[in-house]
């Protein structure tokens, strides 16, 4: 497909969203709701796309993506508004945010504050549809030149370096969590000989543990658990008062916020890791290279816009190793994967040759929803802050109806019912443990993929395990899996610092 | 997550749990057919479908392994061995009831209310509950409210494990909503005597009690009529939405 032909693609969807009243009032309202999703804190970007899933069931493809996209974005986003007034993070994705958005807001500056947020995640929003147009394609040319071998790898790493930085505590667990997250993908009729694998005698089991419900009760069972038993109280709003872009202040700061947008895209297309991490790095690094980094936790500019840029730059990171090879970058991204797989559309390689334009449809999308996010955020801000002195113990009981309901749905068994909250309770344990969630999903996403590649691999290859090393991409990311390994291993650490207090030393 | 002293102790268990459950997953995966005949298939080692359940039960022994040993080395062994010494009785904290009243109406709605009776009133029967218990934020009320609701909830236990809700639903279709809605009575009298007159704490009930019957007065219509999802269990209740939204219709 050529430029033209990609760039007429692309003002395509862009025409047929604009010149549709009812596309564009579900853009809007899809939007407004992640605004308010990820304003309120104890809900998460991933909740709210998991919830619309079920209720975009029903609709065309074209306009659940709007709706999903849209929520997607606005949660991001919105989260900055809890950081900002009570200094009480909507999502974890805008913690950073609050170290610098606080403070301006008790300056009496909140205004300036979101004005800087929404116009940075405008943004980093927009970077990050730019690469998803030029990189998924190229990615995906390249991962159609990929075997079984290269796939199992692929899905392997996946897991593995998803385990390795999204860990809170010791990498083994991470990958603990990626394992298991695989076991629960083999439950069920193996796909190549029909055997029933772990069934353990439910019958219900033999088609295999839907992904979606698993999904939500990974996030969003912990979720409900941990506001209500911890006592999640809200905290008196800062005043709002008229919410400013400025754009002095953001041209003044292209340099960070095209460094925090790089970062964000960057930190979005590893597989698993999501906007919280792609955030805090991005602060890091602009307090690192800051000429003034005794500002930052003062209320400065940059901190808003390193966080607030990078996190929604994430978003488009994130869809990039989605669409390419079917690998989720981010939470989110892996529900957005199974709301995809429900609408018949199986995000890989293959996509981009059976529907040439999807990428195109998904970054037109991501730019309405982005002008969707910048317009609701300007104009409703201090409506949507109100919101924020709604307590969760009225509005989590609700968000467990709505996960039920969504979980039982989408398949129409009260079997995931059954299912759903066991691993809800499970990953809640598994969180207060240290073993982190996205690996987990990540496993179950990835899993059939790993287990049906690994052995159509060794059947190609008659039981031999060489084109693992005689492949040059094989070679390439088994080095890099075995590199994963090794530089997480303690004895590497301890050598690590070694050598740096010898450097030092010397 | 765990504060890093106790989380040691728990590793050095969890490890012990994780080792099993892989050392399971091989036991299950050799009964998998290896070289033998399944349905007429001559099996080869790399296509048998214990090969993936192999990887991954090593995977976790081995990991689990790893965890053990740094467990052992960072005193999580004698943390958990000090942790059995000294609890000598079984201590409910506030958070451990908090979680308990998350719980209950959870699993009861789940496992046992959503399959037997009427969606909006399970629905109703259980934001009734869950929204006031943490909404009040008052712990003696949320032990009163959390027992309250149990009692509620092994009535109905009673009721479907006997099968007596068979026989009373024989004789006339409606008798289990007709009961559910004398518990839901029950309850919002409980919690209003419990109450008595604190204006603060009615303005709260009045709240959870609007947000109740509206939550599933949203969802069923949206659900059942507009998205055509067939509700778990469709009862008095849902029927007489149906008749309303038809006779709109």
């Amino acid at each position: 497909m050529d430029v033209l032909h990609s760039l007429s693609a692309f003002l395509g969807y862009l025409l047929s969203i604009l010149t549709s009243p009812s596309t564009l009032l579900l853009l809007f309202g899809s939007t407004i709701l992640g605004i308010v999703f990820g304003a309120l804190p104890g809900l998460t970007a991933t909740l709210g796309v998991a919830l619309l899933t079920t209720l975009t069931y029903s609709l065309d493809t074209g306009p659940a993506l709007v709706s999903l996209l849209g929520i997607y974005v606005g949660a991001v986003y919105g989260g900055s508004y809890g950081s900002i007034m009570i200094n009480i993070p909507g999502t974890a994705a805008a913690a950073a945010t609050a170290l610098d958005g606080y403070p301006k807001a008790l300056r009496g500056e909140a205004g300036v504050a979101i004005g800087l947020t929404t116009t940075a995640s405008f943004l980093g929003t927009m970077v990050g549809m730019f690469f998803v147009v030029v990189f998924t394609p190229i990615i995906s040319f390249l991962a159609l030149q990929f075997t079984s071998f290269e796939f199992f790898l692929l899905a392997f790493f996946g897991i593995l370096i998803s385990g390795s930085i999204s860990t809170p505590d010791l990498v083994q667990k991470g990958w603990i969590a990626g394992f298991f997250g695989l076991f629960l993908a083999v439950v069920g009729r193996d796909p190549l000989q029909f055997y029933p694998r772990f069934t353990l005698g439910f019958p219900q089991l033999e088609g295999g543990i839907e992904v979606v419900p698993v999904l939500i009760g990974a996030f969003g069972i912990p979720q409900i658990i941990q506001v209500l038993k911890d006592r999640f109280v809200t905290a008196k709003a800062q005043q709002v008062g008229r919410v400013i872009p400025s754009w002095n202040k953001i041209i003044h700061n292209i340099p960070h916020i095209v460094r925090s947008a790089l970062i964000g895209v960057g930190i979005g297309a590893v597989p698993g890791i999501g906007e919280d991490i792609a955030a805090w790095v991005s602060y890091g690094t602009a307090k690192n290279t800051s000429k003034h980094p005794e500002l930052f936790g003062t209320g400065c500019d940059e901190g808003i816009i390193a966080s607030e840029t990078a996190n929604n730059a994430c978003i488009g990171g994130a869809m990039i190793p989605l669409l390419s090879l079917g690998i989720p970058g981010s939470p989110p991204a892996a529900m957005l994967l199974g709301a995809l797989l429900l609408h018949g559309i199986a995000p890989g390689p293959m996509l981009h040759v059976e529907q040439p334009t999807f990428v195109f449809q998904v970054s037109a999308i991501l730019l309405m929803a982005s002008a969707a996010m910048y317009i609701s955020g300007i104009l409703l801000a201090p409506q949507v802050v109100k919101l924020l002195r709604v307590p969760p113990a009225l509005f989590m009981p609700i968000v467990a109806v709505l996960c039920l309901i969504g979980s039982y749905a989408l398949g129409l068994k009260i079997f995931n019912l059954y299912l759903m909250v066991p691993i809800g309770i499970l990953a809640y344990y598994m969180g207060e443990l240290g073993y982190p969630i996205p690996p987990l999903v990540i496993g179950v996403i990835l899993g059939t993929m790993a287990d049906e590649n690994l052995r159509r691999a060794l059947m190609v290859s008659q039981g031999s395990f060489l084109p693992f090393v005689t492949r040059p991409v094989a070679l390439l990311l088994l080095l890099v899996i075995v590199a994963t390994i090794i530089t997480s291993t303690s004895t590497f650490k301890t050598l690590k610092a070694q050598w740096q207090k010898r450097g030092a030393s010397t | 997550m765990m504060d890093k002293s106790k989380l040691r102790g728990a590793d050095f268990i969890t490890s012990l749990f994780l080792i099993a459950f892989g050392v399971w997953i091989l036991v299950q995966a050799f009964q998998m057919p290896m070289k033998d005949t399944y349905g007429g298939v001559v099996n080869v080692w790399y296509v048998s479908p214990a090969l993936f359940p192999l990887f991954i039960g090593i995977g976790i022994i081995l990991l689990a392994l790893n965890i053990l040993v740094h467990a052992l080395k960072t005193g999580g062994y004698q943390v958990f061995r000090e942790f059995l010494l000294t609890k000598k009785k079984v201590h409910i904290t506030e958070k451990g009831y908090r979680f308990l009243a998350i719980l209950v109406p959870l699993l009861s709605l789940v496992y046992m209310n959503l399959p037997r009776i009427d969606f909006f009133l399970s629905i109703l029967m259980f934001l009734l509950f869950f929204i006031p218990v943490f909404y009040f934020d008052d712990f003696p009320l949320l032990k009163k409210l959390l027992v309250f609701y149990s009692i509620e909830m092994g009535v109905l236990f009673l009721l479907f494990l006997t099968g007596i809700d068979r026989t009373l639903t024989r004789s006339f279709r409606y008798t289990l909503d007709i009961l559910t809605l004398g518990l839901i009575m029950a309850l919002y009298l409980f919690i209003r005597s419990c109450i008595g007159g604190q204006e603060d704490y009615r303005r709260k009930l009045r709240h959870a009690l609007l947000i109740s019957i509206l939550t599933p007065l949203f969802l069923v219509p949206v659900f059942r009529f507009f998205l055509r999802v067939p509700l778990p269990k469709e009862g008095g209740i849902v029927d007489l939405l149906f008749i309303l939204y038809y006779a709109i219709r």
